[in-house]
């Protein structure tokens, strides 16, 4: 047991919750810029 | 503020291609290490990166604790983001190490776990204050006397940073020593040291990233907020 597949097992799950944390708050900041962006439009349309 | 949101996604998405190349590297490119000396060669990749999620998690405790002292000094709202952002940040890279961690050990020790080694413990109980206040912050009302009392536990948790780091030399029992410092024991080749390294600078540029991605959506929260209130008293009057 040369312990490759923990190796590979262990990168799946670190990868996917580093990525998952870093595209969450990728979306969250063009969430709410564009919510922001998107104020003044909806204040003018009431 | 718009120049830390202009910069946050470009050097988060910097930092994640570094980190999987780090990754690929670890895995195609460092030379296996001797199979006489270690009981699971091939499993000591799981290294390239959970050194640089202990040293990234220790950056973010840091963060965590200039967050905490400087709320408590200057009751400062930036100070109180930098705690939010530490503990979160703490967390993601701390849960990093609790996980890997354990799969290296059982690959390399036979065992996952060591209650008796202080480093594995006082790191456990130290990802455990990150979890505690990042579920504290998301539930509790904001306010000045919930901001003084996880501002408090993140300072006393903080003490545990120093602790886990010289666990390693003075009361070392399983975890290996350190690994980038020059010694006969740990017996680390020149190639594996320098893309342990490149992974470590990889992960600063992520953990930058991060923190300006976190800062950013702090401060446009706020502005949401404030402009909503603006709204509101508007409308009222």
């Amino acid at each position: 047991m040369s312990g490759e597949l923990e190796a590979i097992m262990t990168y799946s799950i670190l990868a996917a919750i580093l990525f998952s944390y870093a595209f969450n708050r990728i979306s969250s900041l063009s969430k709410l810029k564009r919510e922001l962006a998107g104020n003044p439009a909806e204040d003018s349309e009431e | 503020m718009a120049n830390y949101s202009s910069l946050a996604i470009p050097t988060t998405i910097v930092g994640l291609i570094g980190v999987v190349i780090t990754a690929l590297l670890g895995f195609f490119y460092a030379p296996l290490v001797d199979p006489d000396s270690w009981n699971a060669p091939e499993a000591y990749r799981i290294l390239y990166w959970h050194v640089p999620f202990a040293w990234t998690s220790f950056l973010s405790f840091c963060l965590l604790f200039i967050g905490a002292s400087s709320w408590y000094v200057r009751r400062s709202e930036r100070g109180w983001a930098m705690l939010v952002i530490g503990s979160q940040l703490g967390l993601l890279f701390g849960l990093g190490v609790i996980i890997s961690g354990p799969i290296w050990g059982s690959a390399e020790w036979g065992v996952p776990w060591d209650w008796g080694d202080v480093r594995l413990n006082s790191y456990a109980l130290l990802t455990s204050v990150a979890l505690f206040l990042v579920m504290s912050i998301r539930s509790q009302p904001d306010g000045e006397e919930t901001r003084d009392t996880l501002a408090a536990i993140g300072l006393f948790g903080f003490v545990l940073v120093p602790v886990t780091a010289i666990a390693t030399t003075l009361w070392r029992n399983r975890h290996p020593g350190v690994i980038l410092r020059e010694s006969g024991e740990t017996g680390v080749d020149a190639e594996i040291k320098q893309l342990m390294g490149f992974g470590a600078f990889s992960f600063l540029v992520l953990f930058i990233g991060l923190v300006l991605l976190n800062y950013s959506i702090y401060s446009l929260r706020r502005e949401l907020e404030d402009e909503n209130r603006k709204i509101d008293r508007e409308v009222i009057s």
